[in-house]
């Protein structure tokens, strides 16, 4: 059972990035900052990296818009 | 007077430590100043605060962000005879759909590590009340989240006031 990032509910805060993955399965893909300075991130989740351990799906607060989806696409 | 052995333990906020603070602050402690401790801000919250012409549009007011570690928002009303009642009205929106909640009661807010909170705006205030800010980790953090609100409310903002504290930037 694959993990993967639901692009409708990203919030591309990148905070996922940072968390924790044993496998830093967690890629920044694209990086556009807007006119207020704020800092987006297209990130996606390296099937080849990814052991599915389940941490980040499991973590209640992992991704603060709950974007991480379980399933293949 | 003299010294006393534990004279080190008792705090007083001392305003020479954030000279662009306006607040109103009572007290406030967290891990540099006494080691073990987490992050606190207690102040008051004066008529007028949160209403000033320049917040006076939809979604103005603190704004959406998130703290590393788990948050408590204390709302204190300061009637005596009717403790419970805040004597004021705050908005505060909850989550990254922005669930609006209009706050009249003493109350706490919880806000999970990592969880989208605010904006956060007094819209009323008949009596000065006491807001307290605990935070369950030893500093302050925040990271906006701004790309949840309208365009039009986002572009009204000063963003240079709010800027992320403690959260690296990502490396590409």
């Amino acid at each position: 059972m694959a993990y993967r990032i639901d692009t409708k509910k990203c919030l591309k805060c990148g905070l996922c990035v940072t968390q924790d993955c044993p496998e830093n399965a967690f890629i920044v893909t694209d990086k556009v900052k807007e006119d207020d300075g704020l800092i987006l991130y297209t990130v996606i989740i390296d099937e080849n990296k990814c052991t599915e351990c389940d941490t980040c799906f499991s973590h209640e607060w992992w991704c603060p818009a709950k974007a991480i989806i379980k399933g293949k696409k | 007077m003299a010294k006393k052995k534990y004279d080190k333990y008792i705090y007083e906020y001392d305003p020479k430590m954030f000279p662009k603070e306006q607040r109103p602050v009572m007290a406030y402690m967290d891990n540099n100043l006494a080691k073990g401790s987490n992050f606190y801000l207690i102040h008051w919250i004066m008529p007028g605060f949160g209403m000033q012409p320049e917040w006076d549009f939809p979604y103005a007011g603190h704004p959406p962000h998130i703290h590393k570690d788990a948050e408590l928002l204390f709302h204190i009303g300061t009637d005596p005879n009717n403790p419970m009642d805040l004597g004021a009205e705050v908005i505060m929106y909850l989550g990254p759909e922005l669930e609006e909640h209009h706050i009249t009661r003493t109350c706490c807010i919880w806000i999970p590590p990592n969880f989208i909170h605010s904006p956060w705006k007094p819209v009323r205030c008949d009596r000065p009340w006491i807001f307290m800010e605990f935070n369950q980790g030893p500093v302050h953090t925040e990271k906006s989240y701004r790309q949840i609100l309208p365009k039009e409310a986002r572009a009204r903002m000063d963003w240079s006031m709010w800027p992320d504290d403690k959260y690296p930037e990502i490396m590409v």
